[in-house]
């Protein structure tokens, strides 16, 4: 699955689809005509932020052929790691034992964690870092879309 | 007054490093061949000792440094970086009924984790806890542009005036109120966490975890082989309370498939074993340089592709100059926004809209 497009060429800039079945729009806005899909993993080439449309990039697939436009929140600025290839859409596919090891299988401090907290009587630090987990893990897509446009940073609707 | 045979006798003891031995007794005698008597059998099983040592060092301890670790080892160890690293500090900034009574919060996160997620955990509102939770907000976004963009990522601000950011292995980034305060906008705020995620993605951390692991390896097996030899009060009392769990553990770190730190079998006492060496080793020597570049251009993509100026995050590094906190053990500011402008030329930045995109697809 990865390198399913094909590696950038020379100076050009890849990146990787994280979300499954990542559609590769033909214009830069999301009721424009799907030209096709692309799987978690796949890297692409990128041809540059979409003028005037922010949250959308350019990118070109080699094989099979297709190129157009793909939400940023669909994109990763390295190849994936093997656990998040592992996780998400792809789980349903693993082996349980697969899906476990996987990074969407964690929950809250680790047990060597907690019991690493009891032995050094960190009671606090551990609770303190349980809740801290708890109010990432609560930050959804929404949340973080909220804060980017807070911050003036790009998002698909918005203009530039 | 001591005699020049009581003095000779004491010489012995030390070349034989061993206090309380057989020899000073001797020498307390007056028994000067019995001093040099006992020394000399006290360092010969030493000896023997640290030959086999050697031996099995370089034959089960090896291994480790080769052997990857896996997610779950990776997050296990993680978590207890990230407890030593806030308790080492002083602790996180949040407020709340964490200070008084831990339990009730973990109560509340239990509670979460247990199914209910329509409540999210919420700490109570105080300006303390706002700032954790922008901080998590801006290091949630720009994480999900990583290579590790589904893992459970935690961002944590620690109550420290010393201006520095941390991360562990598993996805743990920390950052002090002293660092946070030297920031003038949450371009270089990002640029600290991208920098952080950087290092996690890179699996930086876990190059000094693998050596440690090497290294108390051969502690787990000098305990062993002092023990048989009879002579393991020799070795200092921090190394010598490993031998009540010396056997089991070593097996365990040289079992197939990663060392299962989270295994119901594996006490608190052997996690700590492994973390307080890596936490000080972490502290002392941080990452190497050719990590500390590779954190720096991790940081300037995410940041361009997320939107913000990547300038700031040089303007930070500058600010900061060098000296301790967050430029210890880091290459210089100089070096490093050198590499950072060597990628704005060579390479398009993420934000950027490049010339090509006039031709529509």
């Amino acid at each position: 699955m990865v390198g399913l497009c094909g590696a950038a060429l020379g100076a050009e800039r890849a990146l990787w689809v994280r979300t499954p079945k990542t559609q590769v729009l033909a214009a830069p806005k999301g009721s424009a005509k799907v030209k096709g899909t692309l799987p978690v993993g796949a890297e692409v080439r990128w041809l540059g932020a979409a003028p005037g449309a922010p949250g959308f990039h350019r990118v070109r697939c080699e094989k099979p052929a297709l190129e157009g436009f793909v939400l940023q929140t669909s994109l990763a600025t390295r190849p994936l790691a093997e656990e998040t290839l592992a996780s998400g859409a792809n789980a349903e596919k693993l082996k349980p034992e697969a899906f476990a090891s996987s990074g969407a299988a964690t929950k809250a401090v680790s047990e060597g964690g907690k019991r690493y907290a009891q032995a050094k009587n960190r009671a606090e630090a551990l609770a303190q870092l349980e809740a801290l987990e708890a109010v990432v893990k609560s930050i959804g897509p929404k949340d973080v879309a909220a804060h980017g446009a807070a911050a003036g940073l790009p998002q698909p609707g918005a203009k530039r | 007054m001591k005699t020049k045979s009581q003095l000779l006798a004491l010489v012995v003891c030390v070349v034989a490093a061993a206090s309380g031995c057989k020899a000073l007794q001797a020498a307390a005698r007056g028994d000067v061949k019995g001093a040099v008597a006992a020394g000399g059998e006290l360092a010969m099983k030493m000896k023997q000792a640290d030959d086999v040592v050697k031996s099995r060092t370089a034959t089960e301890c090896k291994p480790i440094a080769d052997s990857e670790v896996g997610w779950e080892e990776e997050r296990a160890i993680g978590g207890a970086v990230a407890v030593a690293l806030a308790a080492k500090t002083k602790s996180f900034a949040i407020d709340g009924d964490t200070q008084a009574d831990p339990a009730a919060l973990a109560a509340q996160v239990k509670a979460y984790e247990g199914g209910d997620k329509s409540k999210a955990v919420a700490l109570p509102a105080s300006p303390k806890n706002d700032l954790a939770g922008y901080v998590a907000r801006v290091g949630r976004n720009l994480a999900g542009f990583s290579g590790r963009p589904d893992i459970q990522w935690t961002f944590g601000v620690v109550d420290s005036e010393t201006p520095n950011a941390f991360s562990a292995p598993g996805g743990y980034v920390l950052v002090t109120t002293g660092l946070l305060k030297k920031l003038n906008n949450e371009a270089q705020l990002a640029g600290v966490l991208s920098h952080e995620i950087g290092h996690v993605t890179g699996r930086h951390a876990l190059k000094l975890y693998k050596e440690t692991k090497v290294t108390q390896c051969e502690v787990l097996i000098k305990v062993i082989e002092y023990g048989k030899a009879g002579v393991l009060s020799e070795l200092p009392a921090p190394v010598r309370s490993a031998a009540d769990f010396a056997d089991f553990f070593l097996a365990k770190m040289k079992g197939g498939g990663g060392l299962k730190l989270d295994a119901k079998d594996i006490s608190g006492k052997m996690v700590a074993f492994l973390t307080d060496p890596l936490v000080e080793k972490a502290i002392e020597q941080g990452n190497a340089f050719p990590d500390e570049f590779a954190a720096d251009a991790t940081a300037f993509d995410l940041m361009a592709f997320a939107g913000y100026d990547t300038a700031e995050y040089d303007a930070l590094l500058k600010s900061l100059g060098g000296g301790g906190g967050l430029m210890e053990h880091h290459p210089s500011a100089a070096d490093r926004t050198a590499k950072l402008e060597a990628m704005r030329k060579s390479n398009a930045s993420f934000g950027s809209a490049k010339p090509a995109l006039a031709q529509k697809p």
